[in-house]
């Protein structure tokens, strides 16, 4: 079990998160959505230093070896190409295989990876997370930017991480593509957690608008 | 160090990162610069087969090769080899050197061979140049924030000039000490498991 507790994030005067708390069961795909939700992300994975709270699973403090991160919009080191990301992941995760994912997600790979379009660098990004045996995948908007059918991809990919004992956290703007691929649901919004649903409930959830305007009691 | 936006890189397959010891830093750094590589390894040629100055110009050249650890890579390029602080900079220290010396050691060879008198100077050029690339690697590790283009304080500075100008050498030694210890409390921060 990975636990969130009492996360509180500050930019600047801004405060993005305070007080969230969160029990996420292992090998389940946990989806997150709401103001705050990229946020979240980032300071489970140390992009942001809370200012108060903690993450810990079974008590112990989360691993951040065992993590690995999808930013929403991926970057690059500037000098490297697609082929060089591969490589070095592959240099250091030597059973890493990326020819399954290159595949499903094509990009161009002697091109340097910070020049690429905004889609080809989500392909990139999702490649070099998903083809690494990390444990816990934190995944910020993995559908932005995706084509219809790769969408579909995606979600197929994600219950099957979800079935083979890995954790996955994913942000999305939109409920809609997260409908039978996250084990439950988080609502954020003004800093904390306003409703969780169960998979079941999805259908539920479906209505609310993004905006987070007009959300429904839990 | 970032090269500019459109700035043409060499996107050809010489430069791997699986034959520079995985480091990001020497991949990039000669794929943006492919025509200084090749005026520097022109100019070394040429040093090599001169008297006396073979030895210092690729000491010059190792304190040039620092100029590769300017940038902050992302968080997530830090974590790909998946080490504690203290391993992660003894590998990138162990890699700086790797590199530099095997792609160095044509030129060394040529010198050796062209002038045998000179070839003490190397005894000197050894440890000054891992002590150049040494400091060039715990210098950016001290100050690293993940995904903030670098900014590099005036000590910093000086330190680097002092592996050129012999009288701030001394400033550079005491720095780079400070500097390793700083590197790795500084990276524990991105590296340890949540706490």
């Amino acid at each position: 079990m990975i636990t969130i507790d009492s996360l509180r994030v500050r930019e600047g005067r801004r405060i993005l998160l305070d007080g969230v708390t969160m029990h996420l069961p292992r090998n389940a795909v946990h989806g997150i959505t709401g103001e705050g939700r990229s946020a979240l992300l980032r300071s489970v994975y140390g992009l942001v230093t809370p200012e108060a709270g903690s993450v810990s699973e079974s008590g112990h403090p989360l691993p951040r070896s065992e993590m690995v991160f999808l930013e929403a919009d991926p970057h690059f080191w500037p000098g490297l190409t697609a082929r060089d990301c591969i490589g070095l992941v592959r240099y250091n995760d030597r059973s890493a295989n990326p020819e399954a994912l290159l595949r499903r997600f094509p990009v161009p790979l002697d091109t340097e990876a910070r020049t690429l379009p905004p889609r080809e660098r989500k392909h990139l990004g999702i490649i070099l997370t998903l083809m690494r045996d990390k444990r816990i995948l934190l995944l910020d908007e993995p559908f932005r930017e995706l084509e219809p059918e790769r969408i579909f991809v995606m979600q197929q990919l994600l219950l099957h991480l979800g079935t083979e004992g890995r954790t996955v956290l994913l942000s999305s703007e939109k409920i809609t593509p997260l409908e039978g691929v996250c084990d439950d649901l988080y609502l954020l919004g003004g800093g904390c957690v306003l409703a969780r649903y169960e998979h079941y409930e999805l259908g539920r959830a479906v209505g609310i608008p993004d905006s987070g305007a007009e959300i429904p009691k839990n | 160090m970032a090269s500019a936006p459109g700035k043409r890189i060499y996107p050809g397959r010489w430069v791997r990162p699986e034959w520079l010891g995985g480091s990001p830093e020497w991949t990039a750094g000669l794929r943006r610069h492919p025509s200084a590589l090749w005026v520097a390894a022109g100019l070394l040629t040429l040093c090599a087969l001169l008297p006396v100055v073979a030895f210092p110009a690729l000491y010059v050249a190792a304190a040039a090769c620092g100029a590769f650890y300017l940038d902050n890579e992302p968080l997530e390029l830090l974590r790909l080899p998946g080490l504690s602080a203290g391993r992660l900079l003894v590998r990138k220290v162990l890699t700086a050197w790797r590199n530099y010396f095997l792609l160095t050691l044509p030129f060394t060879l040529l010198a050796i061979l062209a002038h045998p008198r000179t070839a003490w100077i190397a005894a000197a050029w050894v440890p000054l140049a891992a002590l150049a690339l040494l400091y060039a690697v715990v210098a950016k590790y001290a100050h690293y924030v993940p995904e903030s283009p670098r900014q590099q304080p005036l000590a910093a500075r000086f330190g680097s000039a002092g592996f050129l100008v012999p009288v701030l050498l001394p400033l550079s030694l005491a720095l780079t000490v400070s500097y390793a210890l700083r590197a790795e409390r500084n990276l524990n921060r991105y590296l340890h498991d949540y706490d």
